[in-house]
């Protein structure tokens, strides 16, 4: 794919209807190249790309494009604007509900099939009718059409003037070695209200992969959620039998992991250079929005358009920058002096033109700029950006934090004290929720006594709106009262969860990116490699293999001149950590596990997991009350 | 000398060659075009006639049937079905590409009819349509144009899809109003260009009238004032669109380019009648049509000047249907085809040709004859591979074997002359087009198609055409040879022998299954669908279950009206939305709720999906009958409350909450409902606050209300909420010294911190005056501090170092000094005596 030309915003459609984004501060790729994968995955974003012009196309003439904000960055990560604009949309524009004005008398609407959305653009519609404005609406539904929103549509009568279609967008690469669904509301959805179409899409991505990787002769899979997408696999491979290829396979095994088998990991606080940005920052769609006032001297641009001075710089996070891709898996501590080295590579570099330089030395010092100058560009800021998060890591409040995860993972002390501390002091409610479910978890649930204080802790503090929010979690098992024997200690024995001795810079085990602490769902993994792995329910959940024939002729061996190739699907959610440890593993020495190709639902942090359980019951505004005529005094 | 055909050829210019071809006799018996109204499919198609009304038959005896027909022929004459005509008026008939017959009846009404005759969708062109009656219509490979007696211009440019699909009935597709181009009589002539050759890509009509032309087309219409000309009575568009042939009542034919923008060329037939019938033949040639001369004139058009035209009697009457590549004229008893010669098979066969396919044409004549001349003329070709392919095209283009065969031969000997870069598959793949025309050439096929159109039409679309003809064996052995998806042809065969067969549903049964078994891509569901809507539901059900595809089985067993079965194997399916189509149909057809609630309850997954159907719809009020019909008494309490926060207005929403309460009373886990409780004892109380105090109370937490209290000054009325919401006395503490310090009270701060021992310590005296700016405040709270390593931080952060120290040196830690550095970053003197420091206790 073509990376959008200099000036224009890095990520098309994720310009959506607001101001267009600030130009990338590091002015490498805003798009991974993907020529680091493993498996061609450039081929399948060119294939989402073919298929969302072709939509276009399928709509003639001019016409404005209509999204669901949730879209903006996935589509981002496809398409970008100067091409849309070549395949005739004028204007980019959020679903609004009630009257959406436009001159344009061609409307493509582009949604996930969300009722709520539906209702939104059947109002549109209804407005346009009623001012007597006749238009030609599109409606494309990602990654498919479903009953409820057509029923939708026809039961506002509105289907008889829209053309309706679906856009198949399913994985979408982040990275040479990420892929994901972006469907952020997975777990809640499958867990708390029973309805599993993501694990069906899950599925049918694993398929769509399978059509074009070949068929994965190994699914090895552990969790209840997990399950069933294995038994959905089997059945739609006699559905779909005669799409699947007979090559031999690119990709040597499936292992499907949901986010129940761990629950713990993605509430504890990252520590790696990738997680700690997404913990303090949050990263959007593989880019990081950075106040100007960290980084601002490096963005202003000598021939660049006047820059904003308040506007946020996105800054793009993926492999294509190659001083991000040397930092991205290490623990927090190494990055500044990782950096330092850097900086004084690249000062060498440039002190070597003082040198009086033969004509090959300077044909060699030519080559070389343009990727130094980027570097130069990256590593300025990537060091503002490190600075600040030191600030942010050496703060007593943040200190404190891993204190009590540390404590309450590594030996199950109570942090009740900590836990009260903060919700007296207001701390913003995820935080108190992510450390009030660790101990939870930790604990096989709450003391009965401190399971109705922290209830009634909560809503007074933070209002009774949140009611629902502690039921949910109730619900999830993510917070409860103690009941049975606690297992966590064995589990922390049995899986080595946790360790006092890290090695930051050289780590020689899994547990550098959580001070110490292993994830359960990285261990599992590591499990499943091991001789003697068998079928079986522990307290994990339930685990198993099966294998596949290939199609065709069997004498079609996997290409041994390649390391094995393992796609981990993590349902329901996995953390940018959790990715640098696969990384890592799959470097080491004597590598056991081969390269790893991460695939999910979402990418997620413990705040925005949370995010999406807690159920939000703010009343809307009250009626306006007729005031009396006249001013009194 | 070699084979050649050039003798045959017509040279209608100098040096300009057409050849005729006869593939067929026709076997209609004694049908005369000229009786009839005959139209027909592009690319060979069939042939659909039907007496004129105009024009008067002589009942002969052998035919008493006189109810008004349409027949359908082949190409060759061989008629394979009739539609009984009991309608009105026919204002329009003409094939779509696919090969169904289109029919506009006078009233508006567009009939489609597979090419067996059987009618497959009737739709209206709409009320307008209805209204005045359709004068004239004209179908073309994808659309209509029809113009009503007021001539209203109703365009369809592309059917979508018309043919039945997954037991659905197509959407019937809607005609849209072009500008009118305010007629005042009926046009001369008229005649629609091909939306697929429009800039817009939809239709664009051009209408003649007495004194000019209008090109009309979506958006508006166009005088292309071409009145000196004089009026226009035939118009003909090129098959490509370019151009538009019109002869003039001063007999003139001119040709001008679709948009009128400049004459290109014209020419005096010398005939002041306008000929009855003008086609293109391919895109460079005209061919008129004057019964009274018995005889064609063939004018070639494609160079500027206009040599003389080239006349070719025909004792009989006949017929002009005009393809991309040639013409073909159809008469009572022959149908020939008439183009030009292909330049592949001119280069080769013109008289003294030495282009390099001629001499390898020639060559391999040679060879195969042992001539050793043939190797002294292999030299001299220069562009071998060249040589190589125009063999082969022209061999494509020949339609009879005794000339494919010396050409391929030819192609085959160069060929080995030529090193590996040539991709030696461009020669099979020709052999194998080459076989599948001649089969489909054939008499008993009778679609006699040429190359050229056989790349523009698509082996695919040729397949089709064959199983509607019901050549399915024919179709199959094709698709396998070619290495095509043969299931469509399965699936076709299976349907024809479920509408067809006349053997018990068993037998049928059998032998589809037995056909299809290795055939995995089939789908049962569509054949299932058929048999369907052909009344035989048992035999639907039992194919399938055949069908592996959930998605394809479930939405035709609710057709059915097996819904149960339908929601089980969507459950099985796991697609969730296939549940939720099951479940609004049976919603759809439950008379209540309960009746509803009932058909669900064995389906946890169904109703759990329906319930979030319920929440994401935001229909409540059903979310909360349904789960205390189920007896989900919390959740049905969740849902109140749910339903209490969407109320604006105060009183109501404390009214829900106390339904909700009284729900969520009935539960074992009190917490709830004592949460709930509180909540509008909350409510009532921030209702009198506001009432009593002024400002915004309502919607504030328990603590929010607290802080706002103590703002106001109001603290007795703050350490009530205290005692009535047992709030701990910490966060009370806390709530406390915070507010005081945001109004920088430092006075009553004070005196709080004197009343009693804090619960809470005094670190948080020291942070609520940093955060809230005050210094001086802070220090005097940071001796209280029980902790001497805080003690030591705090006085580090307010740059007191001897303090700090001191406070420090209890601790007898020596990271601590370390730690108190970054608050001395600028302060050398600071840092060295903090180095020493820790030394001194690291020891």
């Amino acid at each position: 794919m073509k990376p959008a030309g200099r000036g224009q915003p890095p990520s098309g459609a994720a310009a959506g209807a607001g101001a267009p984004n600030a130009p990338a501060a590091a002015a490498a790729s805003p798009y991974p190249t993907l020529s680091g994968s493993v498996i061609n995955l450039s081929k399948m974003r060119e294939e989402a790309r073919r298929a969302l012009i072709e939509l276009l196309d399928s709509v003639k003439g001019k016409k404005v494009l209509v999204l669901d904000p949730k879209l903006s960055g996935p589509l981002g990560q496809v398409v970008e604007m100067a091409l849309l604009k070549e395949h005739g949309v004028e204007k980019i524009y959020y679903v609004q509900s009630g009257r959406f004005s436009t001159d344009s008398r061609t409307i493509v609407y582009l949604i996930r099939p969300r009722v709520e959305l539906a209702k939104r653009i059947a109002e549109n519609i209804e407005n346009h009718k009623n001012e007597g404005q006749s238009k030609e609406y599109h409606v494309f539904f990602v990654p498919r059409s479903t009953t409820i929103c057509v029923t939708l549509l026809e039961e506002h009568g509105v289907d008889n003037v829209v053309t309706m279609g679906e856009y198949p967008l399913d994985l979408i690469p982040y990275d040479d070695d990420v892929l994901s669904l972006e469907l952020d509301s997975s777990y809640r959805e499958c867990f708390l209200e029973g309805d599993r179409s993501s694990l069906y899409y899950v599925a049918r991505s694993i398929m769509k992969m399978q059509a074009s990787f070949g068929i994965i002769p190994k699914i090895t899979w552990k969790g209840n959620a997990s399950r069933l997408v294995a038994e959905m696999l089997g059945r739609m491979r006699k559905e779909f039998e005669h799409e699947l290829p007979n090559t031999s396979p690119d990709i040597d095994q499936l292992l499907i992991i949901d986010r129940e088998v761990d629950l713990i990991t993605p509430l504890l606080t990252q520590l790696t250079y990738e997680g700690l940005i997404d913990e303090i920052f949050g990263i959007s769609n593989s880019f990081v929005e950075i106040d100007p006032n960290i980084i601002g001297a490096v963005a202003a641009k000598k021939d660049g358009p006047p820059v904003d001075p308040n506007r946020k710089h996105k800054v793009p996070l993926n492999s294509g920058d190659r001083v991000f891709s040397t930092l991205r898996d290490l623990n927090f501590n190494n990055v500044g002096p990782l950096l330092n080295k850097k900086a004084r590579e690249i000062d060498e570099y440039y002190k070597q033109r003082h040198n009086n330089l033969t004509p090959p030395q300077l044909r060699d010092y030519m080559k070389k700029f343009a990727a130094t100058q980027q570097e130069h560009l990256s590593s300025t800021t990537h060091t503002a950006v490190a600075l600040h998060i030191q600030k942010v890591v050496r703060d007593p409040a943040f200190l404190s934090r891993l204190e009590a995860e540390v404590n309450l993972i590594g030996e199950s002390n109570s942090i009740d004290d900590y836990i009260e501390e903060c919700i007296n002091k207001q701390e913003p409610l995820v935080k108190v929720l992510r450390l009030l479910c660790l101990t939870s978890l930790v604990n096989n649930g709450l003391k009965v006594k401190m399971h109705e204080f922290y209830r009634r802790e909560i809503i007074q503090s933070y209002g009774f709106e949140h009611i629902l929010t502690l039921d949910n979690l109730e619900q999830l098992g993510l917070l409860k009262r103690q009941e049975g024997k606690n297992t966590f200690p064995s589990v922390r024995k049995n899986l080595n969860v946790y360790s006092e001795d890290v090695n930051e810079s050289e780590p020689k085990d899994i547990n550098f990116a959580y001070s110490g602490y292993a994830p359960l769902s990285i261990r599992v993994i590591q499990n499943s490699f091991k001789p003697g792995w068998e079928v079986r329910d522990d307290l994990l959940g339930p685990q198993d293999r099966m294998t596949q024939t290939l199609n065709g002729s069997t004498d079609k061996l996997p290409n041994s001149t390649r390391n094995n190739v393992t796609l981990v699907y993590f349902v329901g959610g996995v953390t940018f950590a959790e990715i640098s440890l696969l990384r890592w593993l799959s470097r080491q020495e004597g590598n056991l596990y081969g390269d790893f190709v991460v695939a999910t639902t979402k990418l997620i942090n413990g705040n925005s997991f949370l995010q999406s359980i807690m159920e939000n019951m703010t009343p809307p505004p009250p009626p306006v009350q007729p005031k009396p005529s006249g001013k009194k005094k | 000398m070699s084979l050649n055909p050039s003798s045959d050829w017509i040279e209608i210019q100098p040096g300009c060659f057409y050849q005729r071809r006869e593939p067929y006799n026709m076997e209609w018996g004694a049908v005369n075009p000229s009786k009839f109204r005959l139209v027909a499919a592009s690319y060979g198609g069939l042939l659909a006639l039907t007496r004129e009304d105009r024009k008067i038959v002589k009942a002969s005896g052998a035919e008493t049937d006189l109810r008004p027909r349409i027949d359908i022929y082949t190409q060759a004459g061989k008629r394979i079905s009739y539609i009984v005509w009991n309608k009105t008026k026919i204002a329009g008939m003409g094939w779509t590409d696919d090969e169904k017959l289109i029919i506009v009846e006078a009233t508006g009404t567009v009939y489609v009819y597979s090419l067996r005759g059987k009618e497959e969708l009737q739709f209206s062109l709409g009320q307008m349509a209805r209204d005045s009656g359709v004068m004239e219509a004209k179908i073309w490979g994808t659309g209509l144009v029809a113009i009503t007696n007021s001539y209203d211009i109703l365009v369809i440019n592309y059917f979508q899809n018309l043919t039945v699909q997954n037991g659905k009935a197509p959407e019937p597709p809607k005609a849209r109003l072009y500008p009118n181009p305010s007629l005042a009589e009926p046009p001369v002539a008229w005649a629609v260009i091909d939306p697929q050759y429009t800039q817009s890509l939809n239709a664009e009509v051009i209408i003649a009238t007495r004194t000019t032309v209008y090109t009309v087309d979506v958006a508006d219409v166009q005088d292309q004032m071409t009145g000196t000309y004089g009026t226009f009575l035939v118009i003909v568009p090129s098959p490509n669109g370019k151009y538009v042939a019109c002869f003039t009542e001063g007999g003139s034919l001119i040709i001008f380019p679709s948009d009128f923008s400049k004459k290109k060329t014209e020419f005096s037939t010398e005939y002041k009648m306008p000929p009855e019938q003008m086609a293109w033949c391919g895109g460079d040639s005209i061919i008129c049509y004057w019964a009274k001369l018995k005889a064609i004139l063939v004018i070639r058009v494609a160079s500027g000047d206009i040599a003389k035209p080239y006349v070719s009697q025909y004792e009989q009457p006949l017929f002009l249907s005009s393809e991309c590549d040639g013409i073909r004229i159809i008469t009572p008893d022959r149908s020939e085809f008439i183009q030009k010669v292909p330049d592949s098979n001119e280069s080769i066969f013109s008289i003294g040709s030495t282009s390099p396919p001629a001499m390898l044409y020639d060559a391999s004549y040679l060879f195969e004859r042992k001539n050793p001349k043939a190797d002294e003329m292999i030299r001299s070709i220069r562009d071998m591979e060249f040589a190589v392919e125009e063999c082969l095209r022209a061999a494509a283009n020949e339609t009879s074997p005794y000339l494919q065969e010396p050409l391929l031969t030819a192609s085959a000997y160069g060929k080995t002359f030529l090193d590996s870069t040539f991709d030696s598959t461009k020669f099979t793949d020709m052999c194998k087009t080459i076989r599948i025309l001649n089969a489909i050439n054939d008499n008993s096929v009778g679609m006699p198609i040429t190359f050229v159109q056989y790349e523009q039409l698509g082996l695919p679309n040729i397949i089709n055409r064959l199983v509607e003809r019901h050549q399915h064996l024919l179709a199959l052995r094709i698709s396998q040879y070619a290495g095509l998806k043969q299931e469509k042809v399965l699936v076709h065969w299976a349907c024809a022998k479920v509408v067809g067969s006349t053997a018990s549903p068993d037998e049928v049964l059998l032998s589809i299954v037995d056909k299809l078994k290795n055939s995995p891509g089939v789908s049962y569901a569509e054949i299932a669908s058929i048999a369907h809507l052909n009344g035989n539901t048992d035999l639907a059900t039992r194919l399938l279950d055949y069908e592996p595809r959930a998605a394809e089985q479930v939405p035709l067993l609710v057709s059915m009206h097996q819904e149960d079965t339908a929601l089980i194997k969507a459950i099985n399916s796991g697609d969730t939305d296939l549940v939720y189509s099951v479940v609004l149909s049976i919603k759809r057809k439950c008379r209540s709720a309960a009746e509803f609630l009932q058909s669900l309850k064995a389906k946890p997954v169904a109703l759990q999906l329906l319930m979030s159907y319920c929440k994401q719809q935001g229909d409540l009020a059903l979310l909360r009958d349904i789960q205390i019909e189920l007896n989900r008494i919390p959740e049905a309490g969740n849902t109140t409350l749910i339903q209490a926060y969407k109320e604006p207005e105060l009183k109501k929403r404390i009214d829900t909450l106390e339904e909700s309460f009284g729900i969520l009373a009935r539960n074992k886990d009190t917490f709830m409902a004592k949460a709930v409780e509180d909540q509008i004892k909350l409510l009532h109380l921030q209702k009198d606050f506001e009432a009593t105090i002024g400002g915004e109370y309502v919607d504030g937490s328990v603590s929010d209300t607290i802080t706002k209290l103590i703002l106001a000054g109001q603290n007795a009325k703050a350490n009530k909420m205290q005692k009535d919401f047992k709030v701990p006395d910490k966060r009370f503490w806390w709530l406390k010294i915070r507010a005081l310090a945001a109004t920088s009270d430092w006075n009553s701060l004070d005196k709080f911190s004197r009343e009693k021992k804090p619960p809470i310590g005094y670190e948080p005296f020291v942070e609520v005056c940093l955060e809230f700016k005050s210094r001086e405040e802070a220090v005097r709270y940071v001796p209280k501090v029980a902790s001497p390593a805080k003690r030591a931080m705090y006085y580090a952060t307010l740059g007191m170092l001897e303090e700090g120290v001191e406070a420090a040196k209890l601790t007898k830690d020596p990271n601590i000094f370390q730690q108190m550095k970054t608050h001395f970053s600028s302060n050398n003197r600071a840092k060295e005596v903090l180095d020493q420091l820790t030394e001194q206790f690291a020891r």
